[in-house]
């Protein structure tokens, strides 16, 4: 029982165990800091392809299939298999409006059906504008809104978009323009954020809306058809309006790619169906070509395993090809797994080498705390023996030192969480302060330090002054003094220095810009922010760890105490 | 038969070495003692003769290297380790000739945890209350009333004198160890602590001291020399 008493009271008594718990503290913080964003970063882009790739894909070469109806049915069919959804792949080029001249990028196009593709994947979510985050763009266009020249584009933007924003949600009319064939001004083209390059992230990781000069505009696709037989055709291109941006989280991803609906691509490609023509004599044979579609997104039902899912597509198609013989050879079947294994086996690869790194770490805070408490138990050998010749048996004194080490790591391990919650929940505000407002901080710091170091110093004088001519006098009373005057000399600096920042703005926005610190620049990244959030099952392993080590850590001091000789114990200086 | 049952404390043939680097010293070279019930035994030696080395054995903080020391017939070193914790708990209490409290705990403290050693987690939740109200009392009766929440930093060397020895007599040990309990100490707080001794003494309990000092010594009630590793 005196054990408990004896752990209390050296807790409470000595700067050991503040320095071993700082020690526990910061070992689980900056595991669960490393831990909470390299995880964080790999979780946000296995996040965004989850995001992106539907469970099962069923897709051929760039020419397409046909019999996609029959097959889409079939699929829906299966008692795996939740939502299937057509869509059409191909490449071409998008002519964005400019101050002076078109700019022209290639692209990847999906033809899609929003519809039954949402049930797929959640692409609606990933849509960028919705009500609240356009209007504030609307209002800006608003000054153009009188504009004389009807024809002026800011003025039809603006008439558009206000048109869109009074239907209700933005999101759901994107999805529905999306989704029919012909809808007015012109078809809808969803475009991933970061195609048009003005659409430029600022240091705070948001998009810059006034830079923005695709949303509510025409732009125009370009594609190359090919025909059944791999053939290039004459190009097809048509001017669509930009009815949203999409973005993935995956800059590669949003980049490149645009969303139009299915039908309005089907028919650019020639991939409807259409009468058979003789090449030779240029005449209808009288059958028809079947509209093809170049693959099928297929989504399972809650708690369908992966593969089996993928076995039950695999042989619904094997049927179709029995019952439609040109469709062999053409289709592949695949998840999104094996779709992205490289990325997949990278991640895995990732995780396992930071789990070695903190297999080190651990072993540094390892050997970090075993030294706290071998010092501690040093500083305590006289009591040790004390303890000892009074009677109290080695196990006793091992579980002094034991019990230490639990409620030092139980309280090092809880505090380094709390530090640990406090910077990774904060991280992005942390990154946008020392990007932003580092160089006025710091001319606060050195305006502070240059009147306060003075200051300090002159008081040292006098302390040291006083002391000598009134050695009975009141120390407390002239320290108070002396805190005093420093505190208003400091109120006066921060005043005074406040407001010269003030009349002098050119100055505090140099001395950001000159004194700044970007740990990360949300604005090239390919993510837009720090991940900033602890995932519960880290803390579940991390700080029960934390706790076991810091308590193997003071096992060998405990038995080094342990086995002390009392009178050795008692005569150690 | 009835002298066996006397002698409380018996060594026999106490040898001790110390081995410093290469070389051997041979600090008790075959000490025979008996300490009777209820006496006041002086120990006499010059410095560095080894009176502290033979208290330490009596009182089983250490081990001799040759030769036993019976505990009322039964040796103390044979016993197992846990036996030899509660013998060096219950049965002998220790004055060192430097106080050695605990420098954390208020002086009722480290009377009280003395009193805490032995007794199981379950046991001492039951009779704490009890114990430190003994411990209380205890200090009072030396003097000490007024100073029961001081740490030994703020007492005096006689304060911190009379607080180790409240702590070796709160188990109401059968022997008591005493290491130059004056040694520290100016003549009017060692007499003092003599006088404490004195009145302990009186009430039956058996005293072992070891002094240098002759002055000291004529208190009790027999004086032996150590004398090169010898008792004479
Ligand atoms: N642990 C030890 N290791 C080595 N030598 C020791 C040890 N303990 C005691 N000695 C030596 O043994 C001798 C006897 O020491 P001890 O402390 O018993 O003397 P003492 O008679 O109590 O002296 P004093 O009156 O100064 O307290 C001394 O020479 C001392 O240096
Ligand atoms: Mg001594």
């Amino acid at each position: 029982m005196y054990k408990l008493q004896i752990i209390l009271r050296y807790l409470r008594r000595r700067i050991m165990p503040l320095i071993a718990m700082l020690a526990v503290m910061l070992c689980t913080a900056m595991v669960l800091i490393v831990l909470s964003i390299m995880g964080g970063f790999l979780n946000m882009m296995t996040g965004a392809l989850q995001r992106l790739e539907a469970d099962v894909t069923v897709e051929a070469d760039i020419t397409g299939f046909p019999h996609y109806e029959a097959l889409l049915a079939d699929f829906q069919k299966l008692p795996e298999v939740a939502a299937a959804s057509p869509v059409i792949r191909s490449f071409g080029l998008v002519s964005l409006p400019g101050e002076t001249q078109r700019a022209t990028y290639p692209v990847e196009i999906l033809g899609v059906d929003p519809a039954s593709l949402n049930q797929v994947v959640p692409f609606e979510s990933t849509l960028f504008w919705h009500a609240s985050n356009i209007r504030q763009w609307v209002d800006l266009l608003q000054p153009f809104a009188d504009q004389e020249a009807p024809n002026d584009p800011q003025r039809l933007r603006y008439h558009t978009l206000k048109g869109w924003l009074d239907q209700g949600s933005f999101r759901q009319l994107t999805m529905a323009l999306l989704g029919s064939d012909m809808p007015k001004p012109a078809p809808a083209i969803v475009m991933g954020i970061e195609v048009n390059p003005q659409n430029i992230r600022d240091v705070y990781g948001h998009y810059d809306i006034l830079n923005n000069r695709t949303i509510g505009s025409p732009v125009t696709l370009t594609v190359l058809p090919i025909s059944e037989h791999g053939m290039p055709q004459d190009p097809e291109a048509r001017e669509v309006t930009v009815v949203n941006d999409f973005k993935s989280g995956l800059y590669e991803i949003d980049r490149n790619r645009v969303f139009v609906p299915f039908k309005l691509l089907q028919s650019m490609l020639k991939m409807t169906a259409a009468p058979q023509i003789n090449m030779d004599t240029g005449k209808p044979t009288g059958r028809t070509i079947a509209a093809r579609a170049s693959m099928i997104l297929v989504k399972g039902k809650a708690g369908v395993p992966l593969e089996q899912l993928h076995e039950a597509v695999r042989h619904s198609v094997r049927r179709a090809i029995a019952d439609y013989p040109d469709l062999n050879g053409r289709l592949s079947v695949s998840t999104w797994r094996e779709r992205h294994e490289k990325f997949l086996n990278a991640v895995a690869n990732e995780r396992n080498l930071v789990t070695f790194l903190f297999a080190v770490i651990s072993l540094v805070a390892f050997v970090m705390i075993a030294l706290v408490f071998y010092m501690i138990v040093l500083e305590k050998t006289r009591d040790i023996g004390v303890l000892r010749a009074l009677g109290a048996g080695q196990l006793g004194i091992a579980g002094i030192f034991l019990g230490y080490g639990l409620i030092i790591g139980i309280l090092g391990a809880l505090l380094g969480l709390a530090v640990a919650l406090a910077i990774v929940t904060n991280i992005n505000q942390i990154q946008t302060f020392l990007a932003t407002h580092l160089g006025v901080t710091t001319f606060y710091v050195g305006l502070e330090l240059a009147l306060g170091v003075p200051v300090a110093a002159v008081e040292a004088v006098v302390w040291w002054r006083l002391k000598r001519r009134y050695p009975d006098g009141r120390p407390g009373v002239w320290a108070a003094w002396m805190a005093g005057v420093l505190a208003v000399v400091g109120l006066i600096g921060l005043a005074g220095g406040f407001w010269y920042l003030h009349d002098h703005t050119s100055l505090a926005t140099w001395l950001d810009a000159t004194i700044s610190w970007e740990m990360w620049r949300p604005d090239v990244y390919y993510l837009d922010r720090i991940p900033s959030q602890v995932a519960p099952v880290d803390i579940a392993w991390v700080v029960p760890l934390s706790i076991v080590c810091s308590v193997l850590g003071s096992l060998i001091p405990a038995i080094m105490a342990a086995r002390l000789n009392p009178v050795e114990a008692l005569r150690y200086e | 038969m009835a002298e066996a049952r006397s002698d409380i404390l018996r060594a026999t043939g106490l040898h001790k070495h110390y081995r410093l680097g290469g070389e051997d010293l041979h600090v008790l070279r075959g000490v025979d003692l008996a300490v009777r019930h209820g006496e006041w035994l002086a120990i006499l030696g010059a410095s560095g003769s080894g009176k502290s080395t033979l208290l330490h054995l009596l009182g089983g903080l250490d081990r001799p290297s040759r030769g036993e020391v019976q505990f009322t017939g039964q040796s103390i070193f044979a016993m197992s380790n846990g036996a030899l914790d509660r013998y060096r708990n219950q049965q002998v209490g220790f004055v060192f000739q430097f106080y050695h409290l605990l420098p954390e705990f208020s002086a009722l403290e480290n009377v009280v945890v003395s009193a805490a050693i032995t007794p199981s987690t379950l046991s001492w939740l039951r009779m704490r209350r009890q114990r430190r109200q003994e411990a209380a009392e205890l200090l009072a009766r030396l003097g000490l009333g007024e100073r029961l929440k001081h740490r030994p930093a703020k007492l005096s060397g006689g304060e911190r004198q009379r607080v180790a020895l409240a702590r070796a007599l709160i188990n109401q040990p059968a022997v008591l160890l005493a290491d130059e309990p004056t040694g520290n100490l100016d003549a009017q707080t060692g007499g003092q602590i003599l006088d404490l001794l004195r009145d302990l003494h009186r009430q039956g309990q058996t005293i072992v001291m070891v002094t240098h000092d002759e002055k000291v010594a004529v208190a009790a009630d027999r004086r032996l020399h150590l004398e090169a590793g010898r008792l004479v």
